[in-house]
């Protein structure tokens, strides 16, 4: 079962791969919940498991023979024919008995269950899981106290100012970024106390890269812009060039680590690649910038292998 | 206390609203037997988002690469490719 929304690209790629190997394969997404999604599932009285159906358009399952999840990026609850009181309680509703039943299918294995994205979706709990895990991090400050951010500049500079989110869209429904910036002493004031900010001393890095992990097969790509630009998402993606890198090893047993931390499978990693130079041989340090548990791959070079990968990982063990 | 101003200081970083590029397909369908989604340009002529097409470096990581190609159409599109806030969990 892949759930998702229709628009969702990632998908696709996993889906086609899932069909040349003959699977049986239902897309689901949640939101559809009404007369295109209906579902019934029984337990107790001598059966201690889920057992039930789940009938979209297409497709009529039973939902004690889902073997494998592939979660990706289900569409937000609609309901929007409804008053605001009836929609928050058929929101609430659907989560928990819907959405709540789809994490416990009983014979199933996720990539990635959505208790453990939501868990590893945390930058304090990212950071923290890192650094224990090996991964040299950037030395972070997380804030609201004005005094206590501007001693973090003072010491620590440069420093950079990342948002945990980025920036929701305006009423209008336009959207803005907010890039990761090197950010100095005066342009701090009062505000920041009126929520929380994150900061860290900038990496001097010579390029990103971008490891994906499924299972255990790891693909990485070195990034680099033509302009050399702090956050790599703000330029012309077309410029941007990737190589393939070799993951050290004590790197690729610390990917691993990292995500059996959380009990994920799979994981978008990003790094800061910065120059060392060692008793006169240069190499590259990695630090660890954050694991996206649920991020877009079909851009990278890689990508037919990484669906690939995923395939794999869905169907070990059942499935020739 | 100085005066707070009205935003958090965060949001005071962020860029000018970026360009809504369109995305690069027009109507999509969602074909019952391969459970694939298949994008159409205006003319009716299928995008070829899936492999060995050129679209499929479409992304929802930049808005101003265009809204949807992971659904979140219409909802709280963020700047990077993190989770909605707003997704259906």
């Amino acid at each position: 079962m892949v759930i998702t929304s229709e628009e969702d690209v990632t998908a696709n790629l996993v889906i086609e791969v899932l069909n040349e190997r003959r699977v049986l394969v239902a897309r689901v997404d949640p939101a559809d919940v009404g007369p295109d999604l209906l579902f019934n599932a029984q337990m107790g009285g001598g059966e201690t498991q889920w057992s039930g159906r789940l009938r979209t358009p297409s497709r009529d399952i039973a939902l004690e023979q889902v073997r494998a999840v592939y979660y990706r990026r289900p569409s937000p609850w609609r309901f929007n024919e409804l008053e605001t009181q009836a929609r928050d309680f058929a929101i609430a509703e659907a989560r928990h008995g819907l959405s709540g039943l789809l994490a416990n299918l009983p014979n199933c294995r996720y990539i990635n269950h959505p208790a453990n994205i939501t868990k590893s979706d945390f930058k304090p709990a990212q950071l923290q899981v890192a650094a224990r895990v090996g991964f040299t991090v950037p030395v972070t400050l997380i804030s609201n106290d004005l005094d206590a951010i501007r001693k973090f500049v003072a010491e620590h500079e440069p420093v950079v100012y990342k948002s945990f989110r980025g920036a929701p869209p305006t009423p209008t429904g336009h959207v803005a970024a907010i890039w990761t910036q090197r950010i100095a002493q005066q342009d701090l004031d009062d505000s920041v106390s009126m929520t929380a900010h994150l900061f860290q001393q900038e990496v001097d890095k010579v390029a990103d890269a971008r490891v994906t992990v499924v299972g255990r097969h790891v693909f990485a790509s070195r990034i680099t812009t033509p302009d050399g630009a702090l956050d790599w998402r703000m330029g012309d993606w077309d410029g941007l060039v990737y190589d393939p890198i070799d993951v050290p090893e004590a790197v690729k047993n610390a990917l691993y680590a990292y995500l059996d931390h959380f009990g994920l499978v799979f994981g978008c990693f990003d790094f800061a690649l910065e120059a060392v130079s060692d008793s006169g041989r240069t190499s590259e340090a990695w630090t660890f910038i954050e694991c996206n548990p649920n991020g877009q791959w079909g851009w990278l070079p890689d990508s037919d292998a990484i669906a690939n990968a995923f395939a794999e990982v869905l169907l070990k063990g059942w499935w020739p | 206390m100085g005066s707070l101003t009205m935003q958090p200081w965060g949001l005071s970083r962020s860029t000018e609203c970026l360009p809504a590029a369109p995305p690069p397909y027009e109507t999509t369908s969602f074909d019952p037997e391969t459970q694939l989604t298949r994008f159409y340009d205006a003319q009716g002529a299928i995008v070829d988002m899936g492999k060995d097409g050129t679209s499929r470096t479409f992304v929802t990581v930049t808005v101003s690469k265009g809204g949807g190609g992971d659904g979140s159409d219409g909802a709280a599109q963020v700047a990077d490719d993190s989770n909605n806030d707003s997704a259906s969990d």
